[in-house]
């Protein structure tokens, strides 16, 4: 029996390899993101990648509600409701994390997903 | 004569062949691989995520299609559709706010509000009444979540729950009555409703899966599976457990998710319809997962409230499964969800 494979053979197998790789390689480097969306109303006011947040700093998306945004990790800092459930949510800092002030209609959220697509709660 | 002429082939060049076939098989191999990797790219690239508030909750869309921005604005009218015309009890011209004002007679109403009022009744016949949407003058009294929450005196608990009583509801095609003085409170079955009417909207769009999640209530849409992750009831950013589904509804129903504490007891959202005062239970959370949503949703509060045992009867009824997290973090699954069911944190432990 002669060789299965060919040396030109080898060569397509190992470049169609690569070349599958090489197509997988940008949706790798996306999802190594950690990237918060905030919506205000239904639209998206901000997206952060908070890998890149190198200075710490806080906005307010509307009157008395803040959020504050640190290196890998992002929070509401100050509400104008009485409970306070939105800061009661802490920092989040991994994919699918959401939390909400359901009065100003202002959610944070980190996109992508970690092991679940969905949370039940 | 095939035969001849590919022994003639095999004769004349016998290395050549061989590398031909290979190539082809290559090739092959080659294409499929591409285009696995491609439709796997493209199917991530169509996917449409956003997060909204609707119905007084977080709404989160994951749809995977064509249209996803279209349908996502659609998605959104049918939620608020689902509040202001047909659910909410606090919205004026709402099925349920008008069937509530004009208790004691004959309300008409949409199709959709009379088949939620039953799947609804349905479980509280079945759960012994420990669930029932005939509680609007009790949850006011408790006013969870809003401006006036307090423990109710026991006369006030003990007026309201006078109201409350599932067999005085009836309904028609279009109609609802109630009986004079009774208060529907849709609440607990609101954001399942919502999930089954998003489901419905689905089936005329372009979208070939989604998960959706109407405050914590969800609609797996679609033949794609989804990793549901159960909330851990101590941090709620954080996942206890994972359950692979497709195509169904997944409710949970907790002590966490709304509560206030007074001296040293803490009073949470859930009540016994019958006894009018928070459920007793010896559990944290539970999960439901059925095919109608509205039904899932009415069947976790139900389950809550019941506690494990009666809860197994309540469940086989309506062909449902569940997972149940104890206060003492120790976890049961029912039969169908054995296998699709996986503990992610192992400060819980599966009961024996």
């Amino acid at each position: 029996m002669k060789k299965l494979f060919g040396k030109a053979d080898i060569f397509i197998i190992i470049s169609v390899l690569v070349l599958s790789l090489l197509l997988f390689i940008p949706g790798i480097f996306n999802n190594n993101n950690l990237i918060a969306t905030v919506y205000s109303d239904g639209e998206i006011i901000e997206e952060i990648n908070l890998n890149e947040v190198e200075v710490p700093r806080t906005f307010s998306p509307k009157d008395g509600t803040e959020i504050t945004v640190e290196k890998d990790r992002i929070r509401f800092s100050a509400a104008c409701c009485k409970d306070e459930l939105c800061i009661g949510s802490g920092w989040l800092s991994k994919k699918g994390q959401t939390a909400a002030c359901l009065p100003e209609r202002i959610v944070i959220t980190i996109k992508g997903t970690d092991k679940t697509d969905m949370m039940t709660y | 004569m095939c035969r001849n002429r590919c022994s003639a082939l095999r004769n004349t060049n016998n290395g050549n062949k061989l590398n031909t076939k290979a190539l082809i098989a290559v090739t092959v191999c080659a294409v499929l691989l591409i285009c696995i990797v491609l439709t796997d790219l493209v199917q991530s690239r169509s996917e449409y995520s956003s997060t909204t508030i609707a119905m007084g909750t977080v709404v989160n869309f994951r749809l995977f299609g064509s249209d996803g921005e279209q349908t996502e604005l659609g998605l959104k009218e049918n939620l608020t559709e689902t509040e202001e015309a047909l659910l909410s009890h606090r919205k004026e011209n709402s099925d349920i706010y008008r069937v509530n004002a004009a208790s004691g007679s004959a309300v008409s109403v949409s199709k959709e509000t009379v088949d939620f009022i039953a799947t609804a009744l349905e479980v509280s016949k079945k759960c012994g009444g420990v669930f029932d949407i005939t509680v609007g003058n009790l949850t006011k009294l408790w006013d969870f979540g809003g401006d006036n929450q307090r423990i109710p005196d026991e006369e006030e608990i003990a007026k309201a729950i006078e109201t409350v009583s599932h067999s005085s509801v009836k309904i028609t095609d279009t109609t609802v009555i109630t009986a004079n003085g009774q208060s529907l409170d849709l609440g607990a079955v609101g954001k399942g409703a919502a999930c089954d009417r998003i489901r419905n909207y689905l089936s005329a769009t372009r979208t070939d899966s989604a998960v959706i999640s109407v405050g914590g209530s969800l609609l797996l849409y679609g033949n794609r599976s989804f990793n549901i992750g159960i909330v851990n009831p101590e941090n709620d950013t954080e996942s206890m457990g994972t359950l692979k589904l497709s195509d169904t509804c997944v409710s949970t129903s907790g002590d966490y998710e709304r509560f206030f504490v007074e001296g040293d007891k803490t009073y949470h959202h859930i009540l016994n319809a019958r006894t009018g005062y928070p459920a007793e239970s010896n559990l944290s959370s539970v999960t439901v997962v059925c095919g109608s949503g509205t039904l899932s949703d009415a069947l976790s509060t139900a389950c809550f409230i019941l506690g494990y045992n009666d809860s197994l009867v309540l469940l086989k009824e309506f062909d449902a499964e569940a997972v149940f997290v104890f206060k003492d973090k120790t976890v049961r699954v029912t039969d169908g969800l054995e296998k699709k069911f996986t503990l992610t944190d192992e400060s819980f432990v599966m009961a024996e």
